[in-house]
């Protein structure tokens, strides 16, 4: 069995999660400002070469690998969002506020509805304002994504005994029990342009950034259910 | 460079990474614009105090190892024939637009670059390409 973390002084424990938040974000920043320059050569010339005679097949081959290349810019726009947040520290955040900002620059299908539940009791929340946007609209665009031919999909906030749920919900296709087992694991997506980066990344901000909990389960009657709990802070053992 | 000396349509590229420089160079020759490209600062700061006429524009990469975007822009702004190029900004960091504004420059351009983007820029500085001819 794995040994148990040590207990810090509090004190010791803001210094160290700082610097380490400090450091995750400032790795985030690097990675993704070092992919621009490769991106930028790759996607040029592939643009350059759609622009040549090609054969059908040569073509295909072409096409998947402007694909892959949006794929890749994806990610760094995720990673560079992420690394853009260093000199974030939490706080209290209003719940609806921040689903305003998730949904901002989303933009829904025709056939898409969005459905948003956010109590009164739930109003407030405690975190770190730009990586949880960042990780909410990336249940949100897994959300939207699994509905390619429309459906529903919505954000429902309650809070619980000690922390805040945030649910990201669709009524898409769903997962298998196998695909689930594996959700947080590695990169993993049932899409063709994945996402199963966006979701390593939702856990880093939930677990290692807040102290909190990500977890999926199957939506009823059908699709997907995405839930992030947010500890809710205390004040000399009292909630805050 | 006289200062009375009217801009041509050259687009000088400032940019340390090869296959960034080659490949904007080569888009921006297929399209009908003509370029010219340097791996650092100082040799582009160099050939742009001797030449006559000046660019129409300067592609700026921030980051380079010899002399940085904003070394180069400040040993710009101290010539004043140099100081008047419109000069664009490519980086692949997301707090680019604040960096442009910071450093005074005609716009920016965020890494990757799509073909588009960076033709409609061209245009606007040097106006329409020269098409090649049956192109």
């Amino acid at each position: 069995m794995a040994a148990a973390a040590p207990v810090l002084p509090p004190a010791v424990a803001d210094a160290v999660h700082e610097s380490t938040l400090d450091a995750i974000t400032a790795q985030a920043r690097a990675v993704a400002h070092s992919i621009g320059n490769p991106l930028t050569g790759l996607g040029l010339s592939l643009e350059l070469l759609a622009q040549t005679p090609l054969t059908e097949l040569q073509r295909r081959y072409l096409d998947r690998c402007l694909r892959v290349s949006e794929r890749l810019n994806a990610y760094k726009e995720l990673l560079g969002e992420f690394g853009g947040s260093a000199r974030a520290r939490p706080g209290f955040l209003q719940t609806a506020a921040l689903i305003e900002q998730v949904l901002q620059p989303v933009r829904l299908l025709p056939e898409q509805h969005m459905h948003l539940d956010i109590p009164a009791q739930a109003a407030q929340l405690w975190g770190i304002e730009p990586v949880l946007i960042e990780a909410v609209r990336a249940l949100v665009r897994n959300a939207t994504d699994a509905l390619p031919q429309g459906g529903s999909l919505g954000i429902k906030a309650h809070m619980q005994s000690d922390c805040l749920r945030l649910e990201v919900w669709d009524t898409g296709p769903g997962l298998s029990a196998a695909q689930a087992a594996q959700l947080w694991q590695k990169p993993w997506s049932t899409k063709a342009h994945g996402a199963g980066m966006g979701l390593l990344l939702v856990a880093l901000v939930v677990e290692r950034l807040h102290g909190g909990r990500v977890g999926f389960a199957p939506n009823a009657p059908c699709g997907a259910r995405f839930f992030i709990d947010l500890p809710r802070p205390k004040d000399d053992g009292v909630w805050v | 460079m006289t200062s009375a000396a009217q801009p041509n349509k050259l687009i000088v590229i400032v940019e340390d990474d090869v296959d960034v420089r080659e490949t904007l160079a080569e888009v921006l020759e297929e399209e009908g614009f003509q370029s010219k490209a340097f791996s650092d600062g100082p040799q582009a700061l160099a050939w742009l105090s001797a030449c006559q006429t000046p660019p129409a524009l300067i592609l700026l990469d921030l980051m380079m190892p010899t002399m940085d975007g904003w070394a180069f822009r400040a040993e710009q702004c101290r010539t004043g024939d140099l100081q008047q190029i419109p000069t664009v900004i490519l980086s692949a960091d997301s707090n680019i637009a604040e960096n442009s504004e910071a450093l005074q420059v005609a716009g920016f351009l965020r890494k990757p670059i799509h073909m588009q983007t960076l033709l409609n820029l061209a245009e606007r500085f040097c106006g329409p390409p020269q098409l090649k001819p049956g192109g």
